[in-house]
């Protein structure tokens, strides 16, 4: 059983549905974290084969979480998710969205050869889950002042192998603002998150992974630390709370201030 | 028994329960061969975590491709 773990933070009383938490270095479940920390009460998503390791991983949070069986793109299974949320509590505060995947061939580095159902695959899993998502569970966080976060990566460029994923993410911000714009007038609040690269099992197997963090660490001015995902939480907790109820539509770049600049410092000097 | 022997012990009692064999696995078996996947690596790193206190993140066991890479790797932890 879930529990509140602070009575004073900024998401006290919050109930809030994670999904996407596979292990410790996941980004999710970083989120999961600072959410009990600030108060949150949190249940978690997985499902299949990452369903033992994301309830492994749920018992190393503050306070362990419950873990629901829930593939975003089963129509069933969010219904049920659904149901069973609106047993439990009655309603949602907060939802966040966590959940990507590519096949190797839509990350090959070269877009044009991707088969297209591999194409589509990634887009369903990792842009139309979000709609998907919020379309399932809308009616709990009606009249909530709910918030809806899912995490993106830089899209306004084209990086080195991630292709279709890069593709999915710039569909998936798209898609923020659009459920942004049809969510606002039940008080749903839907924003994006778009982190510096986390090492986290599912960039492990982004082929140009090591590349782009590096660039990241060397240009950010802040400095970045490709191992550490509570930067990514704390912007993710900040939309899930009453601090951003002005804030819809949004995409928060959290990546040390790297898109705000061109060079490296050295470079710069 | 030393800690490598323990960690050695630890690593093939799981990765022979992922296999689902029951016969022991040599080094050079291809995880491949035994359908070990990148997903029931994630397992076994949080196997070693919570059994072991030896912290070997996932993402360490990106480019292996035998049982016996898997040992190095988590041998390469306990350095």
């Amino acid at each position: 059983m879930s529990v509140a773990v602070s009575d004073a933070g900024a998401l006290f009383g919050k109930r809030v549905l994670i999904t996407g938490v596979s292990t410790k270095q996941s980004i999710a479940f970083a989120i999961a974290s600072e959410a009990q920390e600030a108060g949150a009460e949190v249940v978690l998503t997985s499902f299949d084969r990452m369903r033992p390791v994301a309830e492994r991983t749920a018992m190393c949070l503050p306070a362990p979480a419950e873990v629901l069986e829930l593939d975003l793109t089963d129509e069933g299974q969010l219904a049920r998710v659904a149901d069973e949320l609106r047993e439990r509590w009655g309603g949602l505060d907060g939802v966040v969205h966590a959940v990507a995947y590519a096949p190797p061939e839509a990350m090959s580095g070269e877009l044009c050869s991707t088969p297209v159902e591999s194409a589509c695959g990634t887009f369903n899993v990792s842009t139309v889950s979000l709609v998907r998502l919020a379309s399932a569970l809308r009616e709990l966080m009606r009249g909530n002042d709910a918030s809806l976060v899912s995490l993106s990566f830089e899209s306004s460029v084209a990086w080195p192998s991630y292709d279709w994923m890069g593709v999915s993410k710039a569909a998936l911000e798209a898609a923020s603002r659009y459920l942004a714009r049809d969510l606002g007038g039940d008080g749903i609040r839907v924003n994006s998150v778009s982190a510096g690269p986390v090492l986290t099992v599912a960039a492990s197997r982004i082929p140009a992974f090591a590349a782009i963090a590096d660039s990241y660490e060397r240009r950010a001015p802040l400095g970045w630390d490709r191992s550490d995902a509570r930067p990514v939480a704390g912007a993710a907790c900040f939309l899930l709370s009453g601090w951003s109820r002005g804030m819809t539509g949004q995409t928060l770049h959290v990546d040390g201030g790297c898109r705000a600049v061109g060079l490296a410092r050295e470079a710069r000097a | 028994m030393n800690d490598t022997q323990s960690i050695d012990r630890v690593v093939l009692t799981a990765l022979r329960s992922m296999a689902g064999v029951d016969r022991p696995l040599s080094p050079d078996v291809q995880l491949v061969d035994v359908e070990i996947d990148s997903l029931d690596l994630v397992e076994l790193s949080q196997i070693l975590e919570e059994e072991n206190e030896v912290g070997v993140a996932a993402s360490a066991f990106t480019d292996v491709l035998s049982v016996g890479d898997v040992i190095d790797v988590v041998r390469g932890h306990l350095a």
